[in-house]
């Protein structure tokens, strides 16, 4: 486990060399590759929402860089974020141990990421207890790249502040993508959508439990869960419970599918699906019910059944179910196909 | 170009007389995340401006998106 993350600042927080280029010429703008660097920013103030504490380790003229971080609008990180920062031409490696030594932190706990493979390698030549991954090449990786550290621990967040903010940021900067794009299925393929699809994980039952309470237009079948009911039906052999999160590279969407199955030999039947209104319209939707007809494939069901109960508001599930299973609402699990532009992780 | 309050009207489905400055998130039941970003999306569209993220991300109320506006001389 690590607690900090100390970060260089030019072609890392923002495109190009402040110091160089100029405070007007860095890349941090909602088109690209500004976007990029948003992106990044605001999956560090995730962390940094959930306790991990942030450092500045850059070789720069102090009032330069302050000048970006104090004033820039599109910094998505303030001062305050940051604990501590060593801005100067003193040597990296010197910088790092003084943090260690401001900070009352581990040399261990800290990761330390800089697009410079010089930096990189001296970092690990003399401090090798602190942990410096490879930086991707392409900033357009580095959200994903930074969800994918094994050095935090996930835990969903489920204060809606907080993912509100991080709503605000991400959404943003897909629209700006998606009006830049030729068309929707380049954009779609351009966001690099990535899913992962859980059976019977109580690992983020509250978060579950909020979803079947607040969802109102993508929900099947209104049926708020506490918590403990959702537990039994993952106890319970005859049912499954799916739920998926999702990762994009602008951001994490957390958790944003749930699906209740009651399983049968012969027909799984889907009784209650909901998504989370963020995601609609990515095509989520048919790889979340490719993944569990696929469960229900293995198990020998031929086909999938959902239930459907109309409401005021879910006129967009209706239109979904409609789609994938057509009016009489059952259809056979090998029809489900995961759209080409998401991946199962 | 559509004016600033149809544009609240549209969005956020008040009555035109009810759309006051002194409004914010927790006055409208229908300002939330996704509506909050389409609506700033449509003033961009609408009076071809960008919003900074401090800009988006700092406005409480409705009488602080129009003193955004007005920044960028855009009379509301």
């Amino acid at each position: 486990m690590k607690k900090c993350i100390v970060l260089d600042l030019d072609n890392t927080l923002w495109g190009g060399i402040v110091g160089e280029e100029g405070f007007e010429n860095i890349a941090l703008s909602l088109a690209q590759p500004g976007a990029s660097f948003i992106a990044f920013q605001q999956a560090l103030r995730d962390l940094y929402d959930r306790g991990i504490i942030l450092a500045i380790n850059s070789a720069n003229n102090p009032e330069d860089a302050l000048l970006v971080i104090r004033t820039h609008p599109n910094m998505i990180l303030k001062e305050q974020h940051f604990a501590a920062a060593r801005i100067n031409w003193q040597d990296k490696v010197q910088n790092m141990r003084e943090l260690a030594d401001e900070l009352n932190i581990g040399l261990d706990s800290m990761v330390f990421l800089d697009d410079s493979p010089l930096n990189r390698e001296a970092m690990r030549t003399f401090l090798p207890e602190v942990e410096t991954p490879e930086l991707p090449l392409d900033p357009a990786q580095y959200t994903k790249f930074l969800h994918s550290l094994p050095y935090f621990t996930a835990g969903a967040t489920t204060d809606e502040d907080k993912m509100r903010g991080n709503l605000y940021v991400t959404e943003r900067l897909r629209k700006e993508a998606e009006k830049q794009s030729h068309s929707r299925e380049e954009f779609l393929k351009n966001l690099g959508m990535e899913m992962e699809v859980f059976e019977d994980d109580p690992s983020s039952l509250a978060r579950l439990a909020q979803l079947t309470e607040k969802t109102n237009q993508f929900n099947t079948k209104k049926q708020p869960l506490t918590e403990g009911e959702i537990e039994v039906r993952m106890q319970d052999s005859g049912y499954a419970v799916f739920h998926a999160r999702a990762l994009d590279r602008f951001g994490d969407h957390g958790i944003i599918a749930f699906a209740l199955v009651r399983k049968a030999e012969e027909c799984w039947q889907v009784e209650s699906l909901l998504m989370s209104c963020r995601v609609f319209g990515r095509g989520i939707e048919d790889a979340f019910l490719a993944a569990i007809a696929s469960r229900a494939g293995e198990e020998g069901a031929r086909d999938l059944r959902i239930i459907f109960e109309p409401s005021e508001k879910n006129e967009p599930a209706r239109a979904s179910v409609e789609r994938l299973f057509g009016g009489s609402l059952v259809a056979p699990v090998i029809q489900f196909q995961t759209p080409d532009w998401v991946s199962l992780v | 170009m559509k004016d600033f309050n149809a544009l609240v009207v549209e969005h956020f489905k008040l009555a035109p007389t009810d759309a006051l400055d002194g409004l914010n998130a927790k006055d409208i039941p229908e300002w939330d995340s996704m509506n909050y970003l389409l609506f700033i999306a449509d003033l961009e569209k609408e009076y071809r401006i960008s919003f900074t993220m401090d800009e988006m991300l700092g406005a409480q109320t409705l009488g602080d998106i129009k003193k955004i506006l007005r920044t960028k001389s855009i009379e509301v």
